[in-house]
């Protein structure tokens, strides 16, 4: 009987989790819906065997595994690649009060570059770089999500973090104004 | 004493300058990193520019999953799902969740029953009682007639000789001669 509850509730609580971290490692928005809702769907097929309390394990494994699964299979598809940027929502304007255009254009030029340089990133440092400073999980939680040892959840993420600041090296790292 | 080694930019200074500035630095390491980067202008430099990332990758929020894509998957694959599910679940959707359908089936209800009430008429019984039976069934009931007239008359006999003369009668009188007494008293 309360089986759809269950499922409402995890779908609200960790559908942009899902497709944030799906959008991340394929770098395509269709390739993301077709994950995200794989994943809904695998949901609602287990929503009776899995605890609520530790889904979002569950499900942070299952959305890596299907995105493995998607990139293995578009290993040939490198075109894609050029799509990165217009497939993002501007969530980052948001966060932003000023009403300056300038500061605007740049928060979202600047925003845009971090995404695509998070993209460039190597498979498995992004998905620990992606879950920890984006989805902030914490360090167990990615360990048990991506079957990863904790010091190398450490390890990786501050790689990601090292390669993160070669990519965007020479860009917009000066003060404004 | 800090050491004049420690100021240097190394592999181990590095990782202390990255964690500060993504902020989960222990207390111990934020200040070896502040101590440097004023000693040490490259450390600074370096420092500067990983708390500029870190700025920015701090302000990237999740993305939102369009809702009518979510609506979609719903619909697409809830009634499959739906077939999984208990009865009690699916009537409960069906009847009480939709006030149309709720109504609709109150009505159909409703109407069966007067139906049912209008075609099936009460049963009649045509059974032909035997003349023996019939006048044994009068002395049954002239016999528990006699017995209902007897209480009847017991009671009649109880009532007018001991409760109606001895406890109505008797007290009345004598309540009002007692009234009548005062009533005396007081013209006098």
């Amino acid at each position: 009987m309360f089986a759809e509850q269950r499922y409402r509730f995890l779908i609200q609580q960790y559908k942009n989790k899902i497709y944030t971290y799906s959008l991340y490692m394929l770098k395509n928005r269709m390739d993301a819906d077709d994950v995200t809702q794989e994943v809904m769907i695998r949901i609602w097929q287990n929503i009776d065997k899995f605890n609520i309390l530790a889904a979002k394990t569950w499900i942070i494994k299952t959305t890596n595994n299907l995105c493995i699964d998607f990139l293995r299979r578009r290993s040939a598809a490198v075109k894609r690649e050029f799509e990165i940027d217009e497939f993002f929502e501007d969530t980052y304007s948001k966060n932003h009060d000023s009403e300056n255009p300038y500061l605007i254009t740049h928060f979202k030029m600047m925003a845009s570059k971090v995404k695509e340089a998070i993209q460039r990133l190597p498979e498995n440092l992004r998905g620990v770089f992606v879950l920890y400073e984006i989805e902030e999980m914490k360090y167990k939680e990615i360990s048990k999500a991506l079957d990863l040892p904790i010091n190398s959840v450490k390890v990786y993420l501050l790689r990601a973090r090292k390669k993160l600041q070669e990519e965007l090296k020479g860009y917009g790292q000066q003060e404004i104004l | 004493m800090v050491s004049k080694k420690s100021y240097e930019l190394n592999e181990e200074m590095l990782n202390k300058i990255i964690s500060v500035a993504y902020g989960d630095a222990t207390f111990k390491d934020k200040f070896i990193v502040m101590r440097a980067a004023k000693q040490n202008p490259e450390i600074y430099k370096v420092f500067t520019s990983y708390k500029q990332t870190a700025k920015e990758v701090d302000v990237l929020r999740e993305e939102e999953y369009p809702d009518d894509l979510l609506r979609n998957i719903v619909k697409k694959n809830f009634p499959k799902a739906k077939n999984t599910n208990s009865f009690l679940f699916d009537f409960y959707s069906v009847v009480f969740s939709r006030p149309f359908v709720s109504a609709t089936t109150t009505i159909i209800l409703i109407g069966a029953i007067i139906t049912t009430l209008i075609i099936n008429k009460p049963v009649q019984y045509n059974y032909k009682y035997s003349e023996a039976e019939i006048i044994s069934a009068d002395k049954q009931v002239r016999q528990a007639f006699n017995i209902v007239g007897k209480f009847f008359k017991q009671t009649q006999s109880t009532l007018e000789n001991e409760i109606m003369g001895e406890r109505v009668a008797k007290p009345i009188n004598e309540g009002i001669g007692i009234v009548n007494n005062i009533l005396e008293g007081e013209t006098k």
